[in-house]
C-alpha cells in the first residue's frame, strides 16, 4: 500500500470516528463546578496519574474521576479539611500541590525564611564593620542634590569625551 | 549525503575546540602570540563549521529530508514550514546545537572585539568559552547528534506535538538559550580575571557589563514568551505555574539580575568583589542546572524533555564547573579582599542595593527549595511530595512583594550617606499619594489583602521612579537653561543606564500589576449549555449560538459560536473556541477565544459537547492581563536603551574613599 493511500485511509477513518462520536464528552455532566469550595479544592490537588498537572487544568481521565469523587464529598456535607484529610489517607501526601506544615515538609517552609534572615543578619554585621573601620577624615556630607552631581558628572565625561 | 556533511561537521566542530582550546593553554604558558592568534582563527572555523551543520539541518527540516531520525521525531509532511524549521530546537540534539552555535558567535566577538585587542584577559576569556563549547559538541557527537540517521524508512515523520505549534513557544527556546549563553560571557570573564589574579580593577566588569543585560534580557524575553504560550495554549488562564522547568529559568534570571544590581556597588565604591564572583558564577551554573534540569527527568514536570544519559553528562559538568569555579574563588580571596572600600551609613543606596540583593537570593533560596524539595523529602522520608503555585505563593510571592518596595524607595535614598531631612522630603509626596490610593481602593470595596498591599506599593514604586524623572529633567533645565524637552531628552540619553534601568523596574510594574490583577481577581465558571441558552460573568452575557466543524488541511476543528453583550447594550460580536484535531496526534488541543481590553480579559474555553448540540464552556473573566504584555514590552525597551552602544552608555561616577583600610582591618589616612 502507498503512503498517500495510507494517509487517505487515515483522514477517512477520523472523519468516521469524529462523525460517530460525540468529540470530548460533557464529562461530569452533574458536578457542580462552579461551587466555591470545588473550585478551591481543584486548585489544591494535582492529577494521581503521574502527569503532575493541577487538577484544575488536567483533562485526563484520572483528574475527572478526582473531580466526581471530590464534588460528591461536597454533596455529602463534609468540610475542607475533612476531604484533605480524606484525600491524603487515600492518595499520600503527594495528592497536595504543597507540602504538610509538618514533620519533615515543614522544612519546606522554613528554611528559606531561615535563611533569609541569616542574610539579613549577615548583611548588618558586615556594613556595621565596613562602617566601623572606616577612619573618619571628617564627616561625610551627605549630598543636597545627587541627581545634580551625576548630571554634572555626565556632562564633564561628555566634554571629555568630546575633547579628549 | 548533507545528512553525513553535518555529521562530520560536528566531529570537525569538536576536533577544532580541542585544538583552539590546548592553542590557548600553551599561548598563555609559553607567552607565544602566534599560537593564540591561531586559537582565536580557531574560533572563527567552529563558528563556520556550526553554522554550516545548523544550516544543512534546517534545510533538512525545510525539505522533510525523513531519513534523518531528528527530521522525523519533530516534523511531518503537512506541517507549515515556520514550524519546520522551528522545530530546529525541538528536541535535545536540535537545541544543543543552537547552543552551540550560539556559544560559537559570543566567542567570535569577544575574540575580536576592537575594545579587547591585545588585551591580556582574551586568551583567557577565549579558554572557557573554548571549554563551554567542547562539552556541547562532545554531546552532539557521542550523545545527541541531530544528524544520525533514522534506522527504518518512513514516508512521513511524527510531527510537531501540537501544543509546540504557536509562534510565542518558538521564540521561547531561543531566547532562553541567548540568556543562558549570555551569561557565559561575563562568567569567562570573571574566570579569567581571576586566572590573572587581576580582580581589583573591575575591567571585567565593565567590558561584561553590557553582556549582562543582554543576557538578562533575553532571558527575562524567555520567560515572558512561555508565559505568554501557557496563556494562550492552556487553557488555564494563568502565565505562570511554578513548574520545575519554569523555575530553571526563573532563578538564573534571579541571581543575574542581584548582579546587574550589585556591580554598580564593585564600579562606584571598589566594594562585593567576592559578593560579584559568587553571583556571576552562580548564574552560570544555575543555567547549566536549569538545562539539567529539563533534560535529566529528575523532576517531573509538565514540560520537560527529559533523556537519561544527557542529564548524566550535564550533572558532571556542573559537578565539575562548580568545583573548578570555587577552585578559583578561594585561592584568589585574598586578593579580592584587597583595596575595599567601606560604607557611610546604615543610610545608603549601598544598603538598599545589599537589600535588593539579600530579596534576589533569597527568592531564589526559596524557589530552589521548593524545586528540589521533592527530591530530597523522598530521599529523607520516602514520601513524595509536590511543590506547587500554592507553595510558591506564600514563599517566594512575599519576598517578590518586599522586592518591589525596595524597588521604589531605592531610587530616593542618596549614594554615601542619606540625611533624615532628605528622606522626608524625597518620600511624602509618593507615601501620600499611594496612601490616598490604598484609601480609595479600600472605600471602593476592594477587601483582598494582596491586592490593599500590592496596588499601593507599585503606586509607590511608579510614582518615585517619575519624580525621578522630573527632579532630574528640572535639574538639568536649570543647570544648563534648555527647554523642558530638551533637558528631559538629554538627561536620559546622556544617562542611559540609570534611565534606563528606571524605564526597566516601571515595566516590572506593570507586569506586577497584571499579574496581581489574574491571581487576585479573577471569575471562573463552568457551564453547560443547549442552543440559544445564556451565561453571564462579570459585565459580560454569553449565548450559545452553534457548534459547527471545518478542515484545516488534514486537521478537523470544532469550534463554538457564542454571541458576546457588555454591560448589557454593547454588542461585541462573536467568538469562536476551538478544540483541533490533528491527523498525526492523539489528544486535540484547545484554541482559547479571548476578547481582550486595558481592564480585562475575557477567556473561554470549549470544554466538550454532545450529539444533541449541548456544550461545555470554561468561560474566565481575567483582570489586567494586557498590563502583563505591556510591562514586558515596557522592560524591552528599558533593557534596549540601557545598553544602546554610543557615546553616553558608561557614566558612573566615583565615590572613591577619602582614606584608606589595611588589609588587616586597620586604617590609616
Amino acid at each position: 500500500m502507498k503512503w498517500w493511500q495510507l494517509a487517505v485511509l487515515g483522514v477517512i477513518g477520523l472523519v468516521v470516528f469524529l462523525v460517530s462520536s460525540p468529540g470530548p464528552a460533557i464529562a461530569g455532566e452533574h458536578i457542580n463546578y462552579n461551587h466555591p469550595l470545588f473550585q478551591k479544592l481543584e486548585k489544591e490537588f494535582i492529577c494521581v496519574d503521574g502527569c503532575e498537572m493541577a487538577l484544575e487544568i488536567c483533562t485526563n481521565p484520572t483528574a475527572e474521576q478526582m473531580r466526581i469523587d471530590l464534588d460528591g464529598m461536597i454533596k455529602k456535607g463534609m468540610t475542607e479539611n475533612e476531604i484533605i484529610s480524606y484525600m491524603i489517607s487515600i492518595y499520600g501526601e503527594g495528592v497536595l500541590r504543597e507540602p504538610l506544615k509538618q514533620g519533615f515538609s515543614l522544612t519546606a517552609w522554613i528554611l528559606p525564611f531561615v535563611a533569609l534572615l541569616a542574610g539579613a543578619l549577615l548583611i548588618y554585621l558586615a556594613v556595621d564593620r565596613w562602617i566601623y573601620r572606616r577612619v573618619r577624615v571628617g564627616e561625610v556630607k551627605a549630598l543636597e542634590n545627587e541627581m545634580e552631581q551625576e548630571i554634572y558628572q555626565a556632562m564633564i565625561d561628555e566634554e571629555r569625551k568630546k575633547y579628549f | 549525503m548533507l545528512s553525513q556533511i553535518g555529521f562530520v561537521g560536528m566531529y570537525m566542530a569538536l576536533a577544532f575546540s580541542v585544538y583552539a582550546f590546548i592553542a590557548f593553554l600553551l599561548g598563555i604558558r609559553m607567552k607565544n602570540e602566534r599560537l593564540i592568534h591561531s586559537a582565536k582563527r580557531g574560533t572563527i572555523v567552529v563558528l563556520i563549521i556550526v553554522s554550516l551543520s545548523s544550516l544543512i539541518l534546517w534545510y533538512l527540516l525545510g525539505t522533510s529530508d525523513f531519513s534523518v531520525k531528528y527530521v522525523a521525531q519533530y516534523t511531518n509532511i503537512d506541517l507549515p514550514m515556520f514550524y519546520k524549521l522551528t522545530a530546529f530546537w525541538a528536541g535535545n540534539g536540535g537545541s544543543l546545537l543552537l547552543w552551540a552555535l550560539t556559544l560559537s558567535i559570543y566567542t567570535v566577538i569577544n575574540m575580536y572585539h576592537r575594545k579587547l585587542k591585545d588585551n591580556p584577559l582574551v586568551p583567557y576569556v577565549g579558554a572557557v568559552l573554548v571549554a563551554n563549547s567542547i562539552f556541547f559538541l562532545f554531546l552532539l557527537v557521542f550523545v545527541d547528534n541531530p544528524f544520525a540517521l533514522n534506522p527504518e524508512a518512513v514516508q512521513d515523520g511524527k510531527g510537531l506535538n501540537p501544543l509546540l505549534q504557536n509562534p510565542g513557544i518558538m521564540l521561547h527556546p531561543v531566547t532562553t538559550y541567548l540568556g543562558y549563553v549570555g551569561f557565559v560571557v561575563p562568567f569567562a570573564f570573571a574566570m579569567a580575571a581571576m586566572f590573572v589574579r587581576d580582580v581589583n580593577n573591575d575591567f571585567w566588569i565593565k567590558i561584561t557589563r553590557r553582556w549582562a543585560v543582554i543576557a538578562w534580557l533575553f532571558l527575562t524575553l524567555g520567560n515572558f514568551f512561555g508565559g505568554a504560550w501557557a496563556y494562550q495554549e492552556l487553557g488555564w488562564g494563568g502565565i505562570w505555574m511554578w513548574d520545575p522547568v519554569e523555575n530553571a529559568s526563573f532563578m538564573p534570571w534571579l541571581t543575574g539580575t542581584a548582579f546587574i544590581h550589585s556591580v554598580m556597588i564593585q564600579e562606584r565604591k571598589n566594594m562585593l568583589k567576592i559578593w560579584n564572583m559568587v553571583l556571576i558564577i552562580m548564574t552560570y551554573l544555575l543555567s547549566i542546572f536549569g538545562t539539567f534540569l529539563v533534560r535529566s527527568g529528575i523532576l517531573t514536570s509538565v514540560h520537560a524533555f527529559s533523556d537519561g544519559t544527557l542529564g548524566t553528562w550535564f550533572l558532571v559538568y556542573l559537578g565539575l564547573a562548580t568545583v573548578i569555579s570555587l577552585y578559583f574563588l578561594f585561592t584568589r580571596l585574598h586578593l579580592l579582599k584587597q583595596d575595599s572600600g567601606v560604607f557611610e551609613s546604615f543610610l545608603s543606596k549601598e544598603s538598599s542595593f545589599l537589600v535588593n540583593n539579600l530579596l534576589l537570593v533569597g527568592t531564589f533560596i526559596a524557589t530552589f527549595w521548593g524545586t528540589i524539595f521533592p527530591i530530597v523529602s523522598e530521599a529523607v522520608t520516602g514520601t513524595k511530595v509536590t511543590v506547587g503555585p500554592p507553595f510558591y505563593n506564600k514563599v517566594s510571592a512575599p519576598i517578590l512583594g518586599a522586592l518591589i518596595l525596595v524597588m521604589g524607595i531605592c531610587p530616593l535614598i542618596a549614594w554615601q550617606k542619606s540625611t533624615w531631612n532628605q528622606l522626608r522630603n524625597n518620600f511624602f509626596v509618593p507615601v501620600a499619594l499611594s496612601f490616598s490610593l490604598f484609601l480609595t481602593i479600600y472605600f471602593m470595596g476592594v477587601r483582598e489583602f494582596w491586592a490593599l498591599l500590592i496596588i499601593p506599593i507599585i503606586s509607590f514604586v511608579i510614582i518615585t521612579h517619575l519624580i525621578e524623572f522630573i527632579r532630574g529633567t528640572r535639574a538639568r533645565k536649570k543647570m544648563t537653561n534648555e527647554n523642558v524637552f530638551l533637558a528631559f531628552f538629554r538627561l536620559i540619553t546622556r544617562n542611559r543606564r540609570r534611565f534606563g534601568g528606571y524605564i526597566v523596574h516601571l515595566g516590572i510594574m506593570l507586569m506586577a500589576l497584571g499579574i496581581m490583577g489574574y491571581s487576585q481577581f479573577q471569575e471562573k465558571v463552568t457551564v453547560t449549555l443547549g442552543f440559544g441558552e445564556s451565561v453571564s460573568i462579570g459585565d459580560y452575557k454569553l449565548t450559545y449560538e452553534n457548534i459547527a466543524e471545518r478542515k484545516e488541511g488534514k486537521n478537523d476543528v470544532v469550534y463554538a459560536e457564542l454571541s458576546v453583550i457588555k454591560d448589557g447594550e454593547k454588542n461585541l460580536g462573536i467568538i469562536k473556541p476551538e478544540k483541533v484535531f490533528y491527523s498525526y496526534w492523539p489528544m486535540p488541543t484547545t484554541e482559547i477565544a479571548i476578547y481582550s481590553t486595558f481592564r480585562e480579559d475575557l477567556y473561554v474555553v470549549l470544554s466538550g459537547w454532545e450529539n444533541d448540540g449541548r456544550a461545555t464552556f470554561e468561560v474566565k473573566v481575567i483582570p489586567l492581563v494586557i498590563w502583563i504584555w505591556i510591562g514586558a514590552a515596557v522592560v524591552i525597551i528599558g533593557a534596549v536603551f540601557a545598553v544602546w552602544f554610543g557615546r553616553y552608555g558608561n557614566v558612573t561616577p566615583k565615590y572613591t574613599p577619602k582614606y584608606v583600610v589595611n588589609s588587616d582591618g586597620g586604617s590609616s589616612v
